[in-house]
């Protein structure tokens, strides 16, 4: 659905996309991370038609988006960062005079779908913000595209709300849409996506699913609760093990990090049992996007 | 096409501007007759006590001619600034909210955009000012007589309103070019009075749309030199309609 190569932006003198390679496939949400000002949002603009490029190639739908007509003719849902509607118009007005064979039935289908029912027929500019983003997303939908674009959906909204836009997105893939969205807030990202791609600095850093994603570049840590504080001699012990990467305690908690996802924490089990003092807890911490997105980030 | 149109129609309409023009045009077009019969007599009463009514009347020289040719120069210095600053925003204004992201997305046209905002805002400030002229002239003659052939209001009013259609094309390719409402207003003004006085100064009024201004308010129709005002004016509406058209494909949408 989306093929990119060695796309390169300039704003000026400013390098704002440095040879990116992205690649999106028919079905999958793809979730696109990076830090504020990383070149999320001007990939995304690219992709829409809105914004042109001076190297590389993007092929949306098929269609070469340098060789456009109009941006248009991609047939494709977008919703940028901070939609913006006509305040004068109601949410109906808005979502025909988006379409390209306007029909009231669809709209109001699209409308209920969204969960603005009940606002249909006021003026945009009594929207509040969670309702402006399920508007922008009835309006990505309006005329059937096969491909959703969606910049930063969740963010600025509250956790409901925030709720609310992923549950629809995951309802738009049901509907056999392809989507392609970005967002800072990565617990989102985890919650929906099949697929990964992050950016930093205007370059693509990774791209990747999440599982593996996961697997290849966050050891397993282990937090170990003893009854007593270990001593300097059994922390050593803990230290010098072959298949333990970083050791830190706090209080009567231990916190290890094993070398290789693979290893079977028998061997640290059964080394630990062997210090003596009762144990109160073995966790295996949950391995989340966010560490490795600091990791990368740095 | 008709939706651009419709859109464009609830924008003037909900946003107050069209009241805003209607009854500004309305305002000089009952105003100017109103000054010259009664206001500006009591003004000459007052400050020359000596002065006999028929000499006051005698110096203003008031008639539906001249109450007329005054709303028409009234139209040019006023109603210029009032109608440049109500529809100074309407395009630069979405490119810069970035309130056509959507349309354009959703498979709208840029020519139509610039189309329907050109014909729409052209056809109905065109129509305001024949409208506000036929106003000026039906209350001056009840006001004063009947002295000015009717067709040659109406002459001169669909010559102000070409006028006024040139005008909103220079709001709408200024607004392309540098997406800031104001700076688009004062340079269509600059343009306008520019146009104006280089025409008087160097006599090429026919040669310039500010003619269709000149012959219309002296309500001196010269058949060849209004033609080439008018093709000279079409002309640089096409011209600037191409401008913004060829501004647009190549800007950049969605920056912050």
């Amino acid at each position: 659905m989306i093929e990119i190569k060695n796309l390169n932006k300039h704003f000026g003198q400013f390098h704002a996309l440095k040879g990116i390679n992205l690649n999106v496939k028919e079905n999958e949400i793809y979730g696109f991370i990076g830090h504020n000002g990383a070149g999320k949002s001007t990939t995304m603009n690219i992709m829409a038609g809105l914004s042109h490029f001076e190297e590389g190639m993007c092929i949306i739908n098929g269609q070469d988006v340098k060789k456009l007509a109009k941006p248009g003719d991609l047939n494709i849902g977008f919703l940028p960062e901070n939609p913006q509607f006509y305040p004068w118009m109601t949410a109906i007005e808005y979502l025909l005079y988006c379409s390209k064979n306007p029909n009231k039935q669809k709209v109001k289908e699209i409308i209920e779908w969204a969960g603005l029912e009940q606002h249909a027929n006021r003026k945009i500019r009594g929207f509040s913000r969670g309702m402006k983003q399920r508007l922008g997303l009835a309006v990505a939908l309006i005329n059937d595209p096969k491909l959703i674009i969606l910049d930063e959906p969740s963010s600025a909204l509250d956790p409901e709300g925030r709720s609310e836009v992923l549950r629809l997105m995951v309802d738009l893939k049901n509907m056999g849409k392809t989507i392609i969205f970005s967002s800072h807030i990565l617990s989102d990202i985890e919650r929906i996506c099949d697929r990964i791609g992050m950016i930093a600095n205007g370059e693509m850093i990774f791209e990747k699913t999440l599982a593996s994603l996961l697997h290849d570049n966050v050891k397993p840590i282990f937090d170990i609760e003893f009854r007593h504080p270990l001593i300097t001699s059994q922390l050593e012990k803990l230290g010098n093990h072959k298949d333990i990467l970083k050791v830190e305690t706090k209080d009567n908690v231990i916190m290890v990090q094993l070398r290789q996802n693979d290893l079977d924490p028998k061997n640290l089990l059964e080394t630990v049992l062997g210090f003596d003092v009762p144990i109160v807890g073995f966790n295996l911490r949950k391995n989340n996007l966010e560490s490795l997105f600091v990791k990368e980030g740095d | 096409m008709f939706k651009e149109f419709k859109k464009e129609w609830q924008f003037a309409t909900r946003s107050g501007r069209l009241f805003i023009l209607i009854m500004s045009f309305l305002f000089l077009a009952l105003m100017t007759p109103i000054m010259l019969k009664v206001l500006i007599p009591e003004i000459f009463r007052m400050q020359f006590p000596n002065l006999s009514m028929e000499d006051i009347v005698l110096m203003v020289n008031a008639s539906q001619l001249t109450a007329v040719q005054g709303f028409m120069s009234d139209l040019f210095e006023l109603g210029m600034i009032i109608v440049v600053f109500t529809l100074c925003s309407i395009m630069a204004q979405e490119i810069r909210d970035n309130t056509l992201v959507f349309p354009i997305v959703s498979g709208n046209k840029f020519v139509n955009i610039i189309a329907s905002k050109t014909v729409f805002f052209g056809l109905t400030v065109g129509l305001l000012v024949m409208g506000s002229i036929m106003i000026c002239y039906a209350y001056s003659g009840i006001l004063f007589e009947f002295e000015v052939p009717l067709q040659d209001v109406l002459y001169a009013g669909m010559l102000q309103g070409l006028y006024f259609i040139f005008i909103i094309a220079n709001l709408i390719m200024w607004g392309a070019l540098l997406k800031r409402t104001l700076p688009t207003g004062f340079i269509t003004l600059v343009i306008a009075y520019l146009m104006q006085a280089v025409g008087g100064l160097f006599d090429i009024h026919a040669y310039l749309p500010s003619g269709l201004i000149d012959f219309s308010s002296k309500l001196q129709f010269q058949t060849q030199n209004i033609m080439t005002s008018t093709l000279v004016t079409v002309i640089f509406i096409m011209i600037m309609f191409v401008i913004t058209h060829v501004s647009m494909k190549k800007m950049e949408f969605n920056i912050r």
